[in-house]
């Protein structure tokens, strides 16, 4: 090997920055990988059950089947990403040796081990990971993130949890960004995450990386919202392939992520788009998802 | 007299924000250089935003199948028709080159704007696990002067590669060479240049170098006095 460096955190991030602008699409099989791809998804991500599922079936959640991930890798062109468990490190590797272009350290699935999360610097495979606030984001890109995603209430097709962690996470940032030096160092305690990455956060005004909507989003107009709060892309669940016509809100959602700011063309893709999800009230959830983040203190 | 130029970014879908703070920061480096030149960027969304006041055109990296949903109701015509005007000039990155190329290696080869005669060949290093960085060699001279040596940094992300180069009047301006990686047999060019449009198969806007946005907007302003 000559100059070329692999895994390298640039590269890692460098792909991230590459779906920005673009919808990742829960599937869970080669055909509905097709159709999202055809549809104009930037990326898939491989699951055994949609998050709607998963609530509906209980039990524990664990890594998608490899079968599964590899027919859906071998279906489509375009990136494919897949779970693992917070902190089940062993399900990431697993993960990387099949070449899955993503790893989701996902709350979606039950928690292997609630004291902490995977170390994903050593990993060459990029990961994303959801985040509530500032503190979680910056908790786990000094883990090695390469991306952060809100933890939205998955299969839920209510958007109102996401809306709350975009507005946390780019309160907080517009929060530190007025902070003097002094104040910095008692928020990151505050906050508890390291100094440098909140300094770094403060000085661009902005997440140092990639920063997605997850969890509940079901139509164009939930897209254009949280795009409009600052998020660079978004991830759809349960909400396309448990409405009534998922090419067409597919279609929709993903012509909606480049035109969010502009509401008649969002008119015009919204117009008779059929059934969305039924979606479930937050307030009535028999599990709550989000608040799963391994111990902090 | 203050050189005007107006570049257009298409910001359907990938590393668009990227191309834009470049070419924000290459405009200073370009001023400092006592280049007496005024850069405005556009976000281009829609056909209509594509027209006769921009003198350049970032087709950015992402996924060129993305892209490819957005060029309707005459969007695809425009583009090819904008990018064929003799006073403009054009550069894709990654997704971008795909989208540029004439000739593309397998897969759907629909919807191209093609306009470089090159045969490209997508995810050509294998997934994500396969993307890397390598320092490059620059064979273009006004590249090495602007850069002020002839290497630059390349940031390969997923990326396509130049299966061939079909015709004489393509000019390659940077390759990859075979010490390298460990796969390549032969230098491998990365950039090349076809009279107005320019492909790159690594990505600029991820390096913090700014050379190549600096010699976009050089061509651009050159070209805002040709014949169309």
């Amino acid at each position: 090997m000559g100059d070329v460096k692999t895994g390298s955190f640039t590269v890692k991030s460098g792909f991230a920055q590459m779906t920005k602008g673009g919808l990742v699409m829960d599937v869970i099989n080669a055909e509905q990988a097709k159709i999202a791809e055809a549809a104009g998804a930037c990326a898939v991500m491989a699951l055994e059950r949609v998050p709607a599922d998963i609530r509906k079936f209980g039990g524990v959640a664990r890594m998608t089947d490899p079968k599964i991930i590899t027919e859906i890798m071998a279906a489509v062109t375009i990136p494919v990403m897949a779970k693992a468990r917070i902190g089940h490190f062993a399900e990431a590797q697993i993960l990387e040796s099949l070449g899955v272009d993503m790893i989701d350290e996902s709350e979606v699935l039950t928690m292997a081990d609630e004291e902490n999360h995977i170390d994903k610097q050593p990993f060459k495979t990029p990961f994303v990971c959801g985040a509530r606030n500032l503190g979680e984001a910056l908790r786990r890109i000094s883990e090695g993130a390469a991306m952060i995603r809100t933890k939205g209430e998955a299969g839920t097709g209510n958007v109102v949890e996401a809306v709350r962690h975009a507005r946390a996470i780019y309160r907080q940032i517009r929060q530190a960004k007025a902070m003097n030096p002094e104040e910095l160092y008692s928020f990151a305690k505050e906050i508890q995450v390291p100094i440098d990455l909140l300094k770094k956060t403060a000085e661009l005004g902005r997440l140092p990386v990639v920063n997605f909507a997850a969890g509940g989003l079901a139509t164009p107009a939930d897209v254009s919202l949280l795009m409009q709060l600052g998020v660079d892309g978004v991830f759809v669940g349960s909400g396309i392939f448990k409405s009534s016509n998922p090419t067409k809100r597919a279609q929709a959602m993903v012509k909606a992520v480049t035109h969010y700011k502009d509401p008649k063309i969002l008119a015009d893709v919204s117009y008779d788009l059929g059934e969305p999800m039924v979606g479930i009230n937050c307030d009535n959830l028999k599990e709550v998802w989000a608040t799963r983040e391994a111990k902090t203190d | 007299m203050t050189t005007k130029v107006k570049v257009g970014v298409l910001a359907i879908q990938g590393a668009f924000i990227e191309h834009v703070h470049s070419l924000q920061k290459a405009e200073n480096t370009l001023k400092l250089k006592k280049h007496d030149i005024e850069v405005q960027i556009m976000e281009i969304r829609t056909s209509d935003q594509l027209n006769d006041n921009l003198n350049g055109l970032i087709i950015p990296g992402g996924e060129s199948t993305v892209m490819k949903r957005h060029f309707e109701n005459g969007f695809l015509e425009n583009l090819k028709d904008w990018t064929r005007l003799k006073n403009k000039f054009t550069w894709g990155t990654c997704a971008g080159l795909i989208l540029l190329s004439n000739q593309m290696d397998g897969g759907n080869s629909e919807l191209q704007i093609g306009g470089v005669d090159i045969t490209c060949s997508r995810n050509a290093y294998g997934r994500q696990i396969n993307s890397f960085e390598s320092p490059l060699h620059l064979l273009d001279s006004q590249l090495q002067n602007i850069a002020g040596n002839n290497t630059c940094l390349g940031i390969f992300i997923r990326a396509p590669k130049i299966k061939s180069v079909d015709s004489q009047s393509v000019n390659v301006l940077c390759h990859l060479s075979a010490a390298s990686h460990e796969n390549n047999a032969v230098d491998e060019p990365v950039a090349v240049c076809q009279e107005n449009i320019m492909v790159s198969t690594f990505h600029p806007e991820l390096s913090g170098d700014t050379c190549w946005h600096e010699y976009f907007i050089l061509q651009a302003a050159v070209r805002k006095s040709f014949q169309a």
